[in-house]
C-alpha cells in the first residue's frame, strides 16, 4: 500500500490531542523574547562608542 | 592549585558519580533505562535540556568569545525561544502520542525504514563526533592552563560519565544533571563575584562595561543583512531558529531528555521554560566574558593566553625576540590601563567633549597594544608555523587560575567537569538508544526480550563512551571550540530537520523522494561548507529548504517514485 495514502493523516501534528494547544506560557515566551531583544538593543545603544 | 581546591574538586566529582549511580536505580526494561520511566516533571525537564545543551565548551569558550568579539554571539540563541514554541505545539505531542523511544521511529511510521535508518545514521555520525569534542574541549583547556596531562583529563571525564550512565541510564543522567547545573552556576557566580571584586578601586561594574563598550565589546545586536557576517539579528532569528528546531526536535540527545517527562504537557512546559531562560543565561555568560575583557583593560594581561604555546616559543630560537615583544606589550598595556582610568573619570564628569577625547586616547592605546600583540603572534608563527595562535578558549580559565581565591578555583574546575559530564552523559545515552532502538533492535536482532535490550543499551553506552574518548584523543586545532561544535552540528541539522518538516507538513511525499532529497541536500550543504564562505548558521536553512523543495519537486514530477515506498510492515506505536 502506498505509504502516503494513510499514514500522514494519522501522524501530522494536528492529529495530536487538543489539550496541547497554545497556552499562556507560549505567549510569555514570545513576549520575553521581544523584551530580550529590546534589552539587548538598549545595552548596545547605552554602551556604544 | 591548593589542597582546598583539590578537596573541593574531588568531593564534587565523587558526589556526582555517587549521586548518579545511587539515583539511577535498577532497570528491568528499555523504557526505564532509556526514558527514565517517564518520571520527570517540567522543571526537571527544563534543567535536563539546558544542561545537555550547555557543555563545558559553553562555559569556557563563550566568555572568551565575548572577550574577542563582544556580546554579538548572544544573537545565535534568539531563534531558540521560537523553536521551543513550535516544537511544544508539534513534535512533543506527536512523540508522546506515538510513545516512541527515538525521534527516528517517527520517520519509519511516516516514510519507510531506509529514511529512518539514513537519518539515524546521520545523527550517530554527527553526535558521535560531537561527543568526542564535548570531552576533548575542556580536557585540552584544563591540560594547557593547569599543566595536566590531556590523556588523564580525557580519561577522567569520559570514564566517570561512562560509569554512571552505564549503571543508571537516563534516570541517572537526569538526576545528576540537576546537581551538575547547581555546581556550574555556583562556579560561574564565584567567578563573576571575583571579577567585580578585582576591579580597581573606584571603578564600578557599570564603568567597566563602559570601557568594554568603548572597545566595541558591548554590541549585542547587529541588524546588518550581510550573509557572510556570522552573528546578526537575522541570522540568529532565522538561521538560529532552524538550527535550534533541528537540534531540539530531531537530535536524540535532546528528544530523549524531554521524552523522559511524565506527560506531553510536562515535556512541553520543560521546553518552554528552556525558551524562557536560555537567552538570559547565555547573556550572563557573555557578560562575564565582557567583564573579563574590562578587567584586563585595567590590569596587564599576558600577551597570549595559551601558556603551552608561550612556553614553546620561549624555548625556541625566537625566544629572545618574543621576550622583548612581551616587555613592550606590558608597557603598552600599562599605558592602556592609565587611559582606561582616564576614560572612566571623563565619562563620570558628564563633559561630552572630554569623554570623547578620553575615548580616542583609550582607543589609540588599545590599538598600540593590539599591534604589539600581533607582533608577538608573528614571532610565534615564525618560530613554529603550526603554532595555534587562537587563544579564545584559554581567556576565561586563565583569568580564573590567576584571580580566583583558594577553594573557589576548585569549585570552578568542578563546574567545568560538571558541564562536560552533563552534556556527555546525555549524548552517550542518546547514542546508545539510537544504536539499539533504530539499528540493533530494528535491523539486526528484532524480537529479543527486554533484559537483552537493556544489556545491549548498556553495552552501546560503553562502546560510544570508548569512541568519544578515542576521538577526543585525536581532535585538535579547531579554533574556537564553541564555534567548532556548532559548525559540525549545522552540517547535518538542516538536512535532518528538512526530513522531519516534510514528515510533519508535506502530506503527499513518500519515502523514496525524501530519501533521495535528503542525500542530495546533504551533498549541497557539504559543498557549501567546502566551497563558499557563507556563515554556518545559514546551512541549517539551506539543508532544510533543499530537502523540502527537492522532495516536493521529485514527488510532483515523478508520481510513480512518490508512490513507491517501502512496503515492509511498519511498527505500531510502542506499548
Amino acid at each position: 500500500m502506498p505509504d502516503h495514502d494513510h499514514r500522514p493523516d494519522q501522524l501530522t501534528p494536528e492529529a495530536a490531542p487538543p489539550d496541547d494547544g497554545w497556552t499562556g506560557l507560549h505567549t510569555l515566551v514570545v513576549c520575553a523574547l521581544a523584551c530580550w531583544i529590546a534589552l539587548l538593543w538598549l545595552v548596545t545603544t547605552v554602551f556604544q562608542p | 592549585m591548593t589542597a582546598l581546591d583539590w578537596g573541593v574538586l574531588a568531593a564534587a566529582l565523587a558526589g556526582m558519580v555517587g549521586w548518579g549511580v545511587w539515583k539511577g536505580g535498577r532497570h528491568r526494561d528499555t523504557r526505564s533505562f532509556l526514558l527514565a520511566g517517564h518520571e520527570l516533571r517540567s522543571g526537571a525537564v527544563a534543567i535536563s535540556v539546558m544542561a545537555t545543551q550547555a557543555s563545558a565548551i559553553t562555559f569556557l569558550s563563550t566568555p572568551g568569545q565575548a572577550y574577542v568579539d563582544g556580546l554579538r554571539f548572544v544573537q545565535f540563541y534568539l531563534g531558540l525561544p521560537l523553536a521551543m514554541v513550535v516544537l511544544s505545539l508539534t513534535a512533543v505531542p506527536l512523540y508522546h502520542r506515538l510513545r516512541v523511544y527515538t525521534a527516528y521511529e517517527f520517520l519509519e511510521s511516516r516514510f519507510d525504514v531506509k529514511t529512518r535508518t539514513l537519518v539515524a545514521c546521520l545523527f550517530l555520525v554527527q553526535r558521535g563526533l560531537a561527543a568526542g569534542l564535548t570531552i576533548f574541549a575542556p580536557s585540552l583547556i584544563l591540560s594547557v592552563v593547569l599543566g595536566w596531562d590531556i590523556d588523564i583529563t580525557v580519561l577522567l571525564i569520559g570514564g566517570l560519565v561512562v560509569v554512571y550512565t552505564t549503571c543508571g541510564g537516563s534516570r541517572a543522567v537526569g538526576r545528576t544533571q540537576a546537581l551538575q547545573f547547581a555546581i556550574i552556576w555556583a562556579g560561574m557566580a564565584a567567578a563573576f563575584a571575583t571579577l567585580v571584586w578585582s576591579l580597581p578601586a573606584g571603578v564600578s561594574l557599570f564603568d567597566a562595561f563602559g570601557v568594554a563598550g568603548a572597545a566595541g565589546r558591548m554590541r549585542a545586536i547587529d541588524v546588518s543583512w550581510n550573509p557572510n557576517d556570522r552573528y546578526t539579528l537575522w541570522s540568529g532569528l532565522i538561521g538560529g531558529f532552524f538550527l535550534q528546531a533541528a537540534y531540539f526536535g530531531t537530535d536524540q540527545s535532546q528528544v530523549q531528555r524531554y521524552l523522559s517527562g511524565r506527560s506531553a504537557a510536562d515535556s512541553s512546559k520543560g521546553l518552554l521554560l528552556n525558551g524562557l531562560l536560555k537567552v538570559p543565561m547565555q547573556f550572563v555568560i557573555l557578560l562575564i566574558g565582557a567583564a573579563v575583557f574590562a578587567f584586563y583593560q585595567f590590569t596587564a594581561p599576558p600577551v597570549f593566553f595559551n601558556p603551552t604555546e608561550v612556553a614553546s616559543v620561549r624555548a625556541s630560537e625566537a625566544g629572545g625576540r618574543f621576550t622583548a615583544v612581551e616587555a613592550r606589550y606590558a608597557e603598552a598595556a600599562q599605558v592602556r590601563a592609565m587611559r582606561a582610568r582616564e576614560l572612566v573619570a571623563a565619562s563620570r564628569s558628564g563633559d561630552r567633549a572630554q569623554a570623547s577625547a578620553a575615548r580616542q586616547a583609550f582607543l589609540a592605546a588599545r590599538s598600540k597594544t593590539e599591534s604589539v600583540r600581533q607582533e608577538a603572534l608573528a614571532v610565534m608563527r615564525a618560530a613554529d608555523p603550526r603554532a595555534d595562535t587562537s587563544d579564545t578558549n584559554y581567556v576565561f580559565l586563565s583569568f580564573a587560575v590567576r584571580c580566583l581565591p583558594a577553594g573557589l578555583l576548585g569549585l570552578l574546575l568542578a563546574a567545568v567537569f560538571a558541564a562536560s559530564m552533563s552534556a556527555s552523559a546525555a549524548e552517550l545515552n542518546a547514542l546508545a538508544s539510537t544504536s539499539v532502538v533504530d539499528v540493533y533492535r530494528r535491523l539486526i536482532r528484532p524480537g529479543s526480550g527486554e533484559p537483552h535490550y537493556v544489556f545491549a543499551s548498556r553495552a552501546a553506552t560503553l562502546l560510544w563512551g570508548g569512541v568519544a574518548v578515542l576521538f577526543a584523543h585525536y581532535a585538535n586545532r579547531l579554533g574556537s571550540l564553541v564555534e567548532a561544535v556548532n559548525i559540525l552540528g549545522s552540517l547535518f541539522y538542516g538536512t535532518i530537520l528538512g526530513v522531519f518538516v516534510v514528515g510533519f507538513l508535506v502530506r503527499r511525499v513518500g519515502g523514496t523522494p525524501v530519501f533521495l532529497s535528503a542525500t542530495a541536500a546533504e551533498a549541497l550543504v557539504l559543498a557549501t561548507f567546502a566551497l563558499t564562505r557563507v556563515s554556518f548558521l545559514w546551512y541549517n536553512l539551506l539543508g532544510c529548504l533543499a530537502v523540502v523543495a527537492l522532495s516536493w519537486l521529485v514527488s510532483h514530477f515523478s508520481p510513480m517514485v512518490a508512490l513507491r515506498g517501502d512496503t515492509s510492515p511498519t511498527p505500531q506505536a510502542n506499548p
